[in-house]
């Protein structure tokens, strides 16, 4: 047998061993990934409903009980956050909604706008979708993420 | 002996089965992490968060063995290949995405730095590719299983006369 043959049927073997303990595995973990479920993780962000920086301020100045969400991860949030915001990041949302009471939190808010770092970040857009597939109605993102909140002139956090 | 080689391999299969073992332990979010690239279909993207973390650390644990070394090293240099294309074209796009190298949980993005660690798995899988392929090219050349350059194997069977003189002995 010829050396690239060889090494050609070892790789295949490495593959498919692998792919089956991957498939196994994921069959008998306690939260297995749906496989072939477009609807499943792993879908596209639709584009949610957006809020400018200056509607959020207008509402937040007539007394409208918004809730601004910052998804951003930690590394990011640190170096500065709005100074009205719940902090959860988004890879983070759905144990702290199960495991924090944050629902009841939202549910008590008069509409919730999602933010991220930018308009190219499609993170707010997936936490958006997921609230309301929760059941929260009045749900935007902000439109330009964090970029823009600076931008904007509402009260910020630095360190 | 050079041991540049080995310690190359040591460090991509411990590279590699870190980063298998940070995505298994959530490979639902790792999944979404993929679909952020926007490059898969939904489907694609569920294989994908399924299989890839365990391509790596089987990938990991036979370099590590040092177990069919040529087959791991391609393969590895194939996934760091294909990591740096993905990478590079969510920059180029703008795309300010969590780059999901070693799971969800380090908070590393897309960026220059994602794609230097790429790009420097990808030249050291070349390498222990090359070391291997060299390695092998001069045991077959030579005939000796240690396959270093410059050393002959002495022949297997030894001359009739060889063998009368060192039995008398």
């Amino acid at each position: 047998m010829t050396s690239w043959v060889r090494e050609s049927c070892r790789v295949a073997i490495l593959l498919i061993g692998a792919s089956g303990a991957a498939l196994g595995m994921n069959a008998l973990s306690r939260r297995p990934v749906p496989l072939l479920d477009p609807a499943g993780p792993g879908s596209w962000a639709e584009r949610e409903r957006r809020m400018t920086v200056d509607d959020l301020g207008r509402e937040w100045s007539r007394g409208r009980p918004m809730v601004l969400l910052d998804v951003r991860s930690p590394d990011l949030t640190k170096k500065g956050r709005p100074r009205r915001c719940l902090q959860i990041p988004a890879v983070e949302f759905m144990r702290h909604y199960a495991s924090q009471n944050l629902s009841s939190v939202l549910t008590a808010a008069d509409g919730i706008v999602v933010m991220c770092g930018s308009d190219a970040c499609p993170q707010a857009d997936v936490v958006a979708a997921s609230l309301r597939r929760l059941g929260h109605r009045d749900v935007w993102v902000l439109q330009g993420g964090w970029e823009a909140y600076q931008d904007g002139g509402l009260e910020c956090v630095r360190p | 002996m050079n041991r540049a080689p080995i310690v190359a391999r040591l460090l991509l299969g411990a590279v590699l089965c870190a980063a298998g073992l940070m995505k298994v332990a959530d490979a639902w979010d790792f999944t979404q992490a993929i679909a952020n690239y926007r490059v898969l279909p939904p489907v694609g993207n569920q294989l994908l968060g399924v299989l890839l973390p365990w391509w790596e650390i089987v990938i990991g644990l036979f370099l590590l063995a040092g177990l069919w070394v040529r087959a791991s090293s391609i393969l590895s240099a194939v996934l760091f290949g294909a990591f740096a294309a993905a990478v590079s074209t969510a920059f180029l796009r703008g795309l300010d995405i969590d780059c999901g190298c070693f799971g969800t949980g380090m908070g590393g993005r897309v960026g220059l730095k994602a794609l230097a660690v790429d790009l420097a798995g990808l030249v050291l899988s070349l390498l222990v590719l090359w070391t291997e392929a060299r390695t092998e090219g001069n045991r077959a050349k030579t005939g000796n299983p240690e396959g270093r350059e410059g050393e002959v194997s002495p022949p297997v069977a030894l001359p009739r006369t060889a063998s009368r003189t060192l039995g008398r002995g």
